[in-house]
C-alpha cells in the first residue's frame, strides 16, 4: 500500500463526493423506508399494536383512549389513514413489529425500554423528569419514523404529565415537564383537552 | 557489565522526530473532538457505535508512539545493557494488534448485521430547535471524523519512512483505516436514506476486510522483526543495509573477507561483523575502522560488534 494518494484512495474519495452530490439533489423525499411503510399507510391503514396501559393508553371495548391513543389518531389523520387497533401482550406486539406485521406499538413505553435496540423508537411525545414517553415503530422504517417524529415535534406538545397509573387521575395536579416553555402545572382534564387535535392551536 | 553506547539521531532526523511527536499530539487532540462528535450523533445506531469504538482504538498507536519516543533514546543502563530501542517494536506490536482487532470487530459487526437482517433505525433529531433527520447529522459527523486522519495520515507517512519508524507507519495505516471507514460510513448512511438497509453493513464489511488485511500484515511484520529476521523497510521490503555494510567493510585495504549480520531493534540496526584480516591480526585500531565503515553506510546502523571470522570460515 503506497503512502501517498494511491489509486484506490483517490477513487474512494471521488465516489464519496459523487454520492454526496447525488443525495443533495434528491434529498427532498429522503429518508425512504426499506419496507415502504409510509407509502402503504398513506391513505390506507395504520396497524397499531396496543397494550392496555393506563393512563397512557386505555382499552375501551375495541376502541382506545388516553394520550397515546389521541396522539396516534391525530397522526393517522395527517396521513389520511384509518387506525386498526390490535390489542394484545407487549412482547407479542414487539415481535410482530420486528416482522413488519405492525406499524406502531403503543404500550406506555419509555425510552428506557429494553426493546430499544430491536425496534425503532420515536422522539419522546411526553417528558416527565427522567421518563421520556415514546412510541415503538418497525425497525429501519426511517421515512415513516421521521414522519411520526416530525408530527410529534411539530404539534404543541402536552408538556404536562398525567399521574402515574393507580392514582386518581381526575383532579391530580401535575408538574410541567418543560418549565422553560412556561407551563407551570395542569390538571388531567386540561391535558386531555390539550391533546385533542381540535385544541392544537399554537400559542 | 558493559553497556552499549547511547544512540543519537542525526540532526535532520531529530527534527523529523520532533515533528512526528507534534503530529501525534495533534492526532490525539483531533481524535478527542472526533470521538465527541460521533458520540453526540450516534443515537441508537449500531453502525455509528462501531465507528465510535474504532475511533477510540485509534488512540492506541499515537499513545504507543509517544511512550516509545520518550523511552527509546534512554541510555542503556546496568539493568538494560542493550538499551531501549526495542520499545519501538513493542509499540508497533501494540499498534498492529489494535488495528487487527479494530478491523475484526467491524467485520464481525457488519456480517452479524447482514445475517440478522438488521435494519438500522435512524429517526429525527432536533438541533438548536430545528428538526433534522439524524442520518444527515451522522454524515456530517462522519465527514468531520475523516478529515483529521486523512490529513495527519498523509503527513505521517513520509516521516515514518525517513525515521524508519514502524509505529508511526502503523499509526498512519490506522489513520487511513479511520478515514476509509468514515467514507464507508457516509456511503452506508446515504444508502440507508435511500431505503437500502443493507448498505451500511456492506460498506463497512468491505472496508473492514482491507483493515484486517493491513493489521495482519503489520502484525506478521513486527513479530518477524522481534524474531530478529533480516531488517526490512517500513514498507516491508528487505533492506539492503546488511549487504552494503559487508561491502563497505570488505573494501578496507587490510580486509581479505568480511561477513556479518544485522537485526532491527526498533528504528536502529545492530549486529555482528566478522572480518578476516589479510595478516590475521585484528588490532583495536582496525576494529574501530571496521565499525566506522559499517556505520558510515546508514545512520540506523548502531552498536556493531567486530570480531575475527571463525577459523573454519576464514580463507
Amino acid at each position: 500500500v503506497s503512502g501517498c494518494m494511491g489509486g484506490w484512495d483517490a477513487r474512494v474519495l471521488r465516489a464519496a463526493g459523487a454520492l454526496a452530490l447525488a443525495l443533495a439533489t434528491a434529498c427532498a423525499d429522503l429518508p425512504r423506508d426499506p419496507e415502504e411503510t409510509l407509502a402503504r399507510v398513506r391513505s390506507g391503514t395504520l396497524r397499531v399494536g396496543a397494550v392496555d396501559a393506563p393512563p397512557w393508553i386505555v382499552r375501551d371495548g375495541a376502541r382506545a383512549s388516553g394520550p397515546e391513543a389521541e396522539l396516534i389518531g391525530a397522526f393517522a389523520r395527517t396521513l389520511g389513514a384509518r387506525v386498526a387497533w390490535q390489542w394484545g401482550a407487549h412482547d407479542d406486539h414487539m415481535r410482530a413489529l420486528e416482522r413488519y406485521e405492525l406499524d406502531v406499538v403503543a404500550a406506555g413505553l419509555t425510552q428506557k425500554t429494553p426493546w430499544g435496540a430491536a425496534v425503532g423508537l420515536s422522539r419522546p411525545w411526553l417528558r416527565q423528569d427522567d421518563r421520556r414517553h415514546v412510541l415503538a415503530v418497525a425497525p429501519g422504517e426511517n421515512g415513516f419514523l421521521t414522519a411520526l417524529d416530525r408530527f410529534i415535534e411539530g404539534r404543541p406538545a402536552p408538556q404536562a404529565v398525567p399521574s402515574p397509573a393507580g392514582e386518581d387521575a381526575g383532579g391530580a395536579r401535575v408538574s410541567a415537564a418543560r418549565p422553560r416553555q412556561g407551563v407551570a402545572s395542569k390538571t388531567w382534564p386540561e391535558i386531555e383537552r390539550a391533546l385533542r387535535p381540535d385544541a392544537m392551536d399554537p400559542r | 557489565l558493559k553497556t552499549r553506547s547511547g544512540f543519537e539521531l542525526p540532526p535532520a532526523r531529530e527534527a523529523d522526530l520532533r515533528r512526528a511527536v507534534r503530529l501525534e499530539w495533534a492526532t490525539i487532540a483531533a481524535m478527542i473532538t472526533v470521538v465527541a462528535a460521533i458520540y453526540l450523533t450516534m443515537g441508537g445506531s449500531q453502525a455509528m457505535k462501531a465507528a465510535w469504538i474504532e475511533d477510540l482504538l485509534s488512540f492506541v498507536p499515537p499513545i504507543a508512539f509517544l511512550v516509545a519516543a520518550r523511552v527509546r533514546n534512554r541510555a542503556p543502563t546496568e539493568e538494560y545493557p542493550y538499551g531501549f530501542h526495542r520499545a519501538v517494536s513493542i509499540a508497533f506490536l501494540a499498534g498492529a494488534v489494535a488495528l487487527t482487532i479494530f478491523g475484526g470487530y467491524i467485520l464481525f459487526d457488519s456480517v452479524h448485521g447482514l445475517l440478522l437482517r438488521e435494519h438500522p433505525t435512524i429517526g429525527l433529531s432536533v438541533v438548536a430547535g430545528h428538526p433534522v433527520w439524524g442520518g444527515w447529522l451522522m454524515i456530517a459527523a462522519l465527514v468531520y471524523s475523516g478529515i483529521p486522519p486523512l490529513i495527519l495520515g498523509h503527513l505521517k507517512m513520509p516521516l515514518a519512512r525517513r525515521l524508519h519508524d514502524k509505529t508511526l507507519k502503523a499509526d498512519a495505516d490506522m489513520n487511513r483505516a479511520d478515514w476509509l471507514t468514515a467514507g464507508a460510513g457516509v456511503a452506508g448512511i446515504a444508502g440507508v436514506s435511500l431505503g437500502w438497509w443493507w448498505a451500511d453493513s456492506v460498506a463497512a464489511g468491505i472496508i473492514s476486510i482491507d483493515i484486517v488485511h493491513d493489521g495482519l500484515q503489520n502484525l506478521a511484520r513486527v513479530v518477524k522483526d522481534l524474531m530478529d529476521r533480516q531488517p526490512t523497510t517500513v514498507d516491508g521490503e528487505r533492506a539492503d543495509e546488511p549487504r552494503r555494510m559487508i561491502e563497505a567493510v570488505a573494501a578496507l585495504d587490510w580486509v581479505r573477507r568480511a561477513n556479518g549480520r544485522l537485526r532491527e531493534e526498533g528504528h536502529v540496526f545492530t549486529g555482528e561483523l566478522f572480518v578476516d584480516p589479510d595478516d590475521g591480526v585484528l588490532t583495536p585500531e582496525r576494529a574501530r575502522q571496521a565499525g566506522d565503515a559499517a556505520r558510515s553506510v546508514d545512520w540506523r546502523i548502531h552498536d556493531i560488534v567486530v570480531s575475527l571470522m571463525p577459523p573454519d570460515e576464514a580463507g
